[in-house]
């Protein structure tokens, strides 16, 4: 094996990792603040890849879409949250799996009696391959990878350098200190559920034009951010980057050397880690 | 490479098609007219029999979900079907009633789902069905509650080599090609091209793994001089394709064999296209790629002009094959009570349908024994051309062909050209199936038509 082939599936690794971050951020993120584990997030996604592609019909314009997209899916998700979740907040977690899993359900329903059961493409907005090491790296998987570092920036300069970023820290850290000295916990659980769907949404409309959108897929996404999740250790944003890299780079080295068993690797990942560090890479005991 | 065929070897092959079905329907097969020809309606039928108030079909499919589009591209099949023949007067005057349940593309859920169906709803029939894992589980309660099933979707040999031949399940027929069209008849296709570095690309399940096995045992046989040099196994709802591509990119393939479908398959073409992997199997005549599912209409009307022109696609119906005035028929009432193309489960449900109506009328009863005795053997007039119904396995056998890729403007979804298939009674697998079928000097023959 050229070394070549091993440091470019290692970057293509890292693209696919991309992907898996940005899902995951939104959902470890929501869970962290709220301690609701959204089964709906997979929903939000793929609600922000239909949006995408239906704004970019009308408007023509890329990011402006994938933009307003995201927003709308952030008001979706913030209604949701009053509405709904805001409801359970306390409650045994099998009534968040109950009530997040009907949206799910009712979501996927609303998107074939809008869009139809076929799914729906949007064109492809990143076009060929640079050549480097030799071989075709697509345009896309550049794409990915500035996504992602931009959304893992954009996260930590929120959380840290920001009032509303400094005041959801201290409601996850400890919410009656947070509480007594006057912040409102309504406000911004509420925020914090709308800012992870924006996430969600925006993880939709950045996937929709290197694939497609269509009911349900937000089924399979949902799968493998539980799985980065809690490797990294829920509600741990940090640790979901990493841990997104880490099944992105095995999965991508794995289809190079141990084809035949690519899709046991993320599991075997998972289950070493709950026999080593049950709590997860950065997770708290 | 692709020997031309001329019109009148055709018709002879045609002809010897007809004798091949005979030949496997068994003795005193000659001496009969077809006696199962559904749609056919000159009159309606008679009233005054009536057997029931209703005569009631289930419909299990996946309806919720990723997969959920299967079941809406099988229920615009079925419901079709069911309105027809209710504006025509019902089953010896009684009316179809259709209920769908949805499987969930789960085992457990879809015999629930039959169980509800006959004991709670009355069901007569159970059509459908989408997925491999699903069709064995929902197949052996069918002796139990003693309805016949038949299958419009789901592909793996094992339900009608196994459970049917070996273990003797006889309430269950498949109305669809199984994997060997996905494997073997691929395989032939493959065979006329000039690629001969083989790689494959295929979802990491049951159907991935028994159609890259035969395509590999079928090639090697045809064409000794060809070598399979790596395989990529993706996770369903893979969101990145480019890794797989890349490694099997690595080891310099000049053919691939996907049997990648739906969402997945979406992803991949587009990808592929971006990583170099189409230019990687470009030949004067198109691209050595072959998709067996590729001509899904899910798959055409999603990708549309992503999916290059020149790449081999089928499906285990495309709608313009055969060039009948029943398929075209069909595919016009189709187009006008749902504005999409007949997908290949739609075309099976619909023909499932109007097969129960004409079981009941030919039987004049509900009686499920005699069903059986006159199923087997017997010849299906349907717009996917004319099945067989093998005794032995339970299995439809009609042929389907493969085409390139032609994007025409004329047409809302892209076309095929260049068709091309084998007589079905050639490439299927025969009981008692242990070894590939005979293929002898079929390579030969294959047929070539426009």
């Amino acid at each position: 094996m050229e070394p070549e082939a091993v440091i470019f599936q290692l970057v293509l690794g890292v693209a696919s990792a991309m992907l898996y971050w940005i899902v995951s951020s939104g959902l470890t993120f929501t869970f962290g603040v709220t301690r609701v584990l959204n089964f709906a997030h997979g929903a939000f996604y793929m609600l922000g890849a239909y949006f995408t592609l239906t704004f970019f019909d009308l408007i023509q314009n890329y990011i402006a879409s994938l933009f307003i997209a995201a927003a709308f899916v952030a008001l979706i998700g913030a209604g949701c949250e009053r509405a709904l979740i805001s409801r359970i907040y306390g409650l045994p977690v099998p009534f968040q799996l109950i009530l997040t899993f009907g949206l799910v359900l009712i979501f996927d329903d609303l998107v074939k009696m809008i869009w139809g059961p076929v799914p729906r493409m949007m064109p492809t907005q990143f076009v060929g391959s640079i050549n480097f090491l030799g071989r075709q790296l697509p345009i896309f998987s550049l794409y990915l990878i500035f996504a992602g570092i931009t959304i893992a920036v954009v996260m930590y300069f929120l959380l840290s350098k920001t009032d509303w970023g400094m005041e959801i820290r201290a409601i996850t850290a400890d919410p009656e200190t947070a509480m007594c000295s006057g912040l409102n916990p309504a406000y911004l659980y509420a925020t914090a559920f709308m800012f992870g769907s924006f996430l969600a949404g925006l993880g939709g409309g950045l996937y929709v034009p290197i694939s497609s959108a269509a009911p349900g897929m937000g089924e399979h996404i949902i799968i493998y951010a539980f799985i980065v999740t809690v490797i990294g250790g829920l509600g741990s944003i940090k640790g979901a980057f990493i841990s997104a890299l880490i099944i992105g780079i095995i999965e991508s080295l794995g289809a190079l050397f141990v084809p035949w068993m690519t899709i046991a690797l993320p599991y075997i990942a998972l289950a070493s880690v709950l026999i080593l560090k049950p709590e997860g890479i950065f997770g708290e005991k | 490479m692709a020997e031309e065929i001329s019109r009148r070897d055709f018709l002879k092959y045609t002809a010897a098609l007809g004798a091949g079905l005979i030949i496997g329907g068994g003795v005193g097969y000659s001496l009969r007219k077809p006696e199962v020809q559904i749609i056919k309606e000159e009159k309606p039928t008679e009233v005054g029999e009536k057997l029931k108030d209703k005569i009631k079909i289930g419909h299990i499919a996946i309806f919720s979900g990723p997969f959920s589009t299967y079941g809406e591209l099988q229920k615009r099949g079925s419901l079709l079907a069911v309105e027809e023949i209710n504006k025509a007067g019902g089953i010896l005057g009684s009316k179809v009633e259709i209920v769908f349940r949805d499987s969930a593309a789960k085992p457990a859920e879809a015999v629930k789902q039959v169980r509800s169906l006959v004991e709670s709803e009355g069901c007569d029939f159970i059509i459908g069905i989408d997925s491999s894992g699903v069709v064995l589980a929902v197949a052996e309660v069918m002796p139990e509650v003693n309805k016949l099933l038949f299958v419009t979707h789901a592909a793996t040999h094992r339900l009608t080599e196994e459970l049917v031949y070996k273990r003797g399940i006889k309430e269950v027929f498949r109305l669809t090609v199984p994997v060997y069209q996905d494997g073997i008849l691929a395989a032939f296709i493959a065979a006329q091209l000039p690629a001969t570095r083989w790689a494959g690309v295929h979802p990491d399940y049951e159907y991935g793994y028994a159609s890259w096995e035969l395509f590999q045992k079928t090639l090697s046989k045809l064409r000794p001089d060809v070598e399979f040099v790596g395989e990529a196994w993706a996770k369903i709802g893979t969101t990145d394709f480019t890794p797989l591509i890349s490694s099997i990119m690595e080891k310099k393939p000049d053919g691939i064999h996907t049997v990648e479908w739906g969402f997945d398959l979406f992803t991949f073409v587009r990808q592929a296209k971006q990583a170099g992997l189409f230019d990687a199997v470009k030949y004067d005549g198109g691209y050595a790629w072959i998709n067996p599912m590729g001509y899904s209409t899910d798959a055409m009307e999603t990708l549309g002009t992503e999916y290059p022109e020149g790449c081999w696609v089928s499906g285990r119906y495309v709608w313009m094959y055969p060039n009948t005035p029943l398929n075209r028929k069909f595919v016009k009432a189709h187009l006008e009570r749902w504005g999409h193309y007949p997908a290949y489960s739609g075309e099976a449900s619909y023909t499932a349908v109007y097969l129960i109506k004409k079981l009941i009328e030919m039987t004049k009863s509900l009686d499920i024994d005699e069903h059986i005795k006159t199923l087997e053997n017997s010849t299906i007039y349907s717009p996917a051309g004319v099945r067989f119904i093998r005794k032995e396995d339970h299995q439809a056998i009609y042929e389907v062909p493969y085409g390139q890729i032609k994007h025409d403007p004329n047409y809302e979804i892209p076309v095929l050209t260049n068709l091309k298939t084998v007589p079905a009674e050639e490439y299927f697998r025969h009981p008692p199936f242990e070894e590939l079928p005979p293929y002898k000097e079929l390579y030969k023959k294959v047929l070539s038509k426009v």
